[in-house]
């Protein structure tokens, strides 16, 4: 008989009752995933219930590993002196192939296929399947590594909780300890890597590899010679490496991903420009992080930005400035200009793809105001009001806008594109409006899209898509005012990694703030409205220099 | 003789207190070696280095001939082991742990498992976590005794058990060795519990070996020698270093002689105390002879 399957056989025995419970899970959240978003329903209690139960599976799903990995290497383990199997023909290498089968066949393999089969439900496409494998693989292989090697080397369940809770509360004291640190001296340069944010995903993906590998060895190792404290010293030089390479690795295999594309349009007919007077700039406090950090002034202002194609819009993300002060005084700027959540959405571009359909409800557009510059108090003090020269670099991407679908105004009606989805779930009528419930979900991709923890959120506040609600036949339109639908909390999008589900609650008014109707919203009109998604899609970048003469930085 | 197990300068400290120190043993093939000393003299820390459960500090172990640190499934499958520290499965039935444990024997034999399952009245589906000790220990040495291990190694067998538990086992092991012609290596710290086994002693120390030799060797060089003096007469003050316990009340002289040959023992007396008279020497018992070393060497 084959004993690394005997040993497999005795494992399952032993654990079935966690390993039903396990497998259970895994096929519960499969059927959360596929009822919650495939099928909404219009029962919202239910919808609710869906989606605490989302929440809490994948909880489960996390702890439960932390307890079957420990029971399952347990049942022989490496330390101590009293095991069963040390004084036992158990050859160690078989053992440790047995306990690798039990995880890979267990731990790895169910929801592994369970969330390709979600992947593949949800439109993912052959490439995107074929690159959701590594993406998972990784994830799930280096919790176990963590897992395995803690539970190798201790001897109790107990011991395994109390070093697990140990290591991780230490982590995160050090950590802090390193963060105040650096916020009291200031961050090292060598640490600062936040301009070089892609380059993480290749530290990511390789720090994962080293961890894997090394926990592999390490664990090969220890159940052929049981030499724990050699053992415990690999663990940490593991550790180190990986954060060595979290830190220093600098080859960006990923980058190709994240390579800045030439926008292909007519950039010399793109005109920016910087108003010269001081009235419309502002001047603000920067936020100091420790005490070390000098006291600053941002100086912001309007950038008008004409000459697009239309159905375009550019949105600065890059500047790169320098004020040259008549006494030859330089103040040089650099900085990344994040979206700012209330300009993101060019409104009158929309109006223009609507054509002759008027957007009732459209407010006054407002200019995009970056930081142009950023000067020390005491420079801020003596210059503020001396005339300059103003040179900037900005960098642009530029978005095209595209109706992708028209979605008719009735629960269940659907948009279906690859991988992407949306799916009215409630259409609420009340006074000189209407409010849709909408879920969107789209499937996100490490490998192929640049994703990081708080991308989860910025996705959220700044998708990609809107939709207007449009009434052709009266060539009418309405801009929507959009929250996050009900289910929706903050938590979401620490579970959703790969498929990420947003439940939208889009009121659409036609009323005025002061009561008047912009138009009668009733049925007749909703009958033949529909629901215009609106894309805004990556078409590239480019590049302008802006020049200011007497340029004054203004006064607080 | 060939040593079944034999050990070289053994020894093992734990922060920098030395459990075991330069153990030299031979355990000869065929032979039931009880393997004696109080609690702490360095029996189960000899034992796990032995076995390969620890790494000895210095010295070298071989067990079947094979470097203990080299010890494989090969030789444990030759080996069985039964000691009170060691876990066994018990969530595991007997009649599962048996099934568990056959397939990684290749000799195991089937009906010899039926019997000592017979033979130690197991409950085969009750689980062992709902077992006495005692059965407990009978389902582990029937799991090491199915494969006819060449070697036996007991760690403290008995301890816990009572007294006719501890009778059934002791004979069910004396009756198998001697079909089987085994070797068994069996420590206690109670000399009464492996008397009716041992056909060689070892006897620890604080660490360190006091005596390795045959039982029989061994009661035959240890007399009780009892004589009567007349009143008033001195017990010798310069005795042989091999005459221990030596005491005097009233008219009787006594005292234990580690070297003892017949008649040489009572002219040496007799060289010693003209005057004494009615010289009488006894065999002892394994346990007096421990006894004796241990007041003498305050073991």
């Amino acid at each position: 008989m084959n004993l690394t399957l005997h040993q497999f056989q005795k494992d399952c025995v032993r654990l079935r009752l966690p390993i039903g419970l396990w497998l259970l899970l895994v096929l519960l959240q499969a059927a959360l995933i596929i009822l919650g978003v495939a099928e909404p329903g219009a029962d919202l209690t239910l919808q609710i219930i869906f989606k605490v139960l989302n929440n809490l599976v994948p909880i489960l799903q996390m702890i439960l590993p932390l307890v079957l990995v420990p029971l399952l290497i347990h049942e022989e383990p490496l330390v101590g002196t009293t095991a069963f199997w040390f004084t036992r023909p158990i050859d160690g290498m078989k053992l440790f192939k047995s306990k690798m089968l039990f995880i890979t066949l267990i731990l790895i393999l169910p929801p592994f296929l369970t969330e390709l089969f979600i992947l593949a439900i949800h439109g993912a496409s052959m490439d995107e399947l074929f690159l959701a494998v590594p993406e998972i693989l990784l994830e799930q292989l280096k919790f176990l590594a963590y897992v395995t090697v803690l539970a190798a080397l201790t001897q109790t369940f107990a011991r395994f909780a109390l070093v697990g809770a140990s290591l991780f509360i230490g982590y995160y004291i050090v950590g802090f300890i390193v963060m105040v640190v650096f916020w009291y001296l200031g961050t090292p340069s060598f640490l600062k890597g936040f301009d070089k944010a892609h380059l993480s995903d290749s530290r990511y993906v390789v720090s994962t590899l080293a961890i894997i590998a090394i926990s592999g060895a390490l664990l090969a190792k220890q159940y052929r010679t049981r030499d724990s404290r050699r053992a415990c010293i690999t663990a940490g030089i593991a550790l180190t490496l990986s954060f060595l390479i979290n830190q220093f690795w600098n080859w960006d295999f990923l980058g190709r991903r994240h390579e800045k594309r030439e926008a292909k349009i007519d950039t010399a007919a793109v005109n920016v420009d910087i108003p010269t007077d001081p009235r419309v700039r502002r001047v603000s406090d920067a936020m100091r992080y420790g005490p070390k950090d000098e006291a600053k002034k941002w100086i912001s202002g309007p950038l008008h930005i004409s000459g697009l194609p239309a159905g375009h819009v550019a949105e600065p993300t890059n500047i790169e400035s320098t004020l040259t002060l008549p006494d030859g005084k330089v103040i040089k700027h650099q900085d990344h200009i994040f979206g700012d959540f209330a300009t993101k959405w060019n409104s009158s571009t929309v109006q223009q793809m609507l054509g002759t359909t008027r957007i009732l409800n459209l407010e006054k557009e407002r200019a995009l105001t970056p930081t142009l510059l950023s000067v020390n108090d005491d420079l801020f003090g003596k210059y503020a009001t001396i005339p300059g020269k103003f040179s900037a670099e900005v960098e642009f991407v530029v978005k095209r806008y595209e109706a992708v679908a028209n979605i008719p105004i009735k629960p269940k009606a659907r948009y279906d594109r690859g991988s992407e989805h949306a799916v009215i779930t409630h259409v609420l009528k009340q006074t000189g409006g209407s409010t849709i419930l909408l879920r969107e979900s789209k499937i996100s991709l490490f490998f192929i899209e640049q994703r990081h923890g708080w991308e989860a959120y910025i996705d959220l506040f700044m998708r990609p898509t809107i939709y207007i609600l449009r009434n052709d036949k009266r060539s009418e339109a309405l801009w929507p005012h959009e929250t996050p639908g009900p289910g929706f909390d903050f938590f979401d999008p620490l579970f959703q990694k790969r498929l990420r589900t947003v439940p939208l609650a889009l009121r659409y008014s036609a009323l005025t703030d002061q009561g008047h109707k912009l138009t009668e919203i009733n049925d007749g009109w909703l009958a033949d409205a529909e629901l215009v998604r609106v894309q805004a899609k990556e078409v590239g970048r480019f590049t302008k220099r802006v020049q200011v003469d007497g340029f004054i930085m203004g006064m607080q | 003789m060939s040593g079944v197990i034999e050990t070289s300068g053994l020894g093992k400290s734990f922060a920098k207190k030395n459990a075991v120190n330069e153990l030299n043993l031979n355990v000869p093939e065929g032979s039931i070696f009880a393997f004696l000393g109080p609690n702490g003299s360095g029996k189960t820390t000899t034992i796990k280095m032995v076995m390969n459960i620890i790494e000895p500090t210095v010295g070298t172990a071989t067990v079947l001939g094979v470097k203990s640190s080299n010890l494989s499934s090969k030789e444990f499958a030759q080996i069985g082991y039964v000691s009170e520290n060691q876990e066994i499965p018990e969530w595991m039935t007997v009649r599962r742990l048996v099934n568990y444990c056959k397939p990684y024997y290749p000799t195991w034999d089937e009906a010899f498992c039926d019997t000592l399952l017979k033979q130690f009245q197991l409950p085969l589906d009750q689980p062992l976590k709902s077992l006495s000790r005692g059965m407990k220990m009978k389902a582990t040495l029937a799991s090491s005794l199915a494969y006819r291990p060449r070697l036996l190694v007991l760690d403290e067998p008995f301890s816990g058990l009572d007294v006719l538990v501890r009778d059934e086992f002791i004979r069910g092991v004396l009756e198998l060795s001697e079909q089987e012609h085994w070797t068994v290596f069996v420590s206690s710290h109670d000399i009464d519990e492996v008397e009716r086994l041992a056909d060689w002693v070892g006897m620890m120390k604080d660490g360190e070996l006091q005596l390795c030799e045959p039982v029989s060797s061994l009661q035959a060089r240890f007399r009780k020698i009892e004589a009567v003096v007349p009143a008033g007469t001195q017990a010798p003050t310069e005795c042989p270093d091999s005459w221990l316990l030596v005491e005097q009340i009233g008219h009787r002289l006594s005292f234990v002689d580690s070297q003892y040959q017949d008649r040489e023992t009572e002219s040496r007396l007799k060289a010693q105390l003209p005057s004494c008279e009615q010289i009488d020497s006894s065999p002892m018992s394994l346990r007096d002879i421990f006894l004796t070393l241990a007041r003498t060497y305050r073991l």
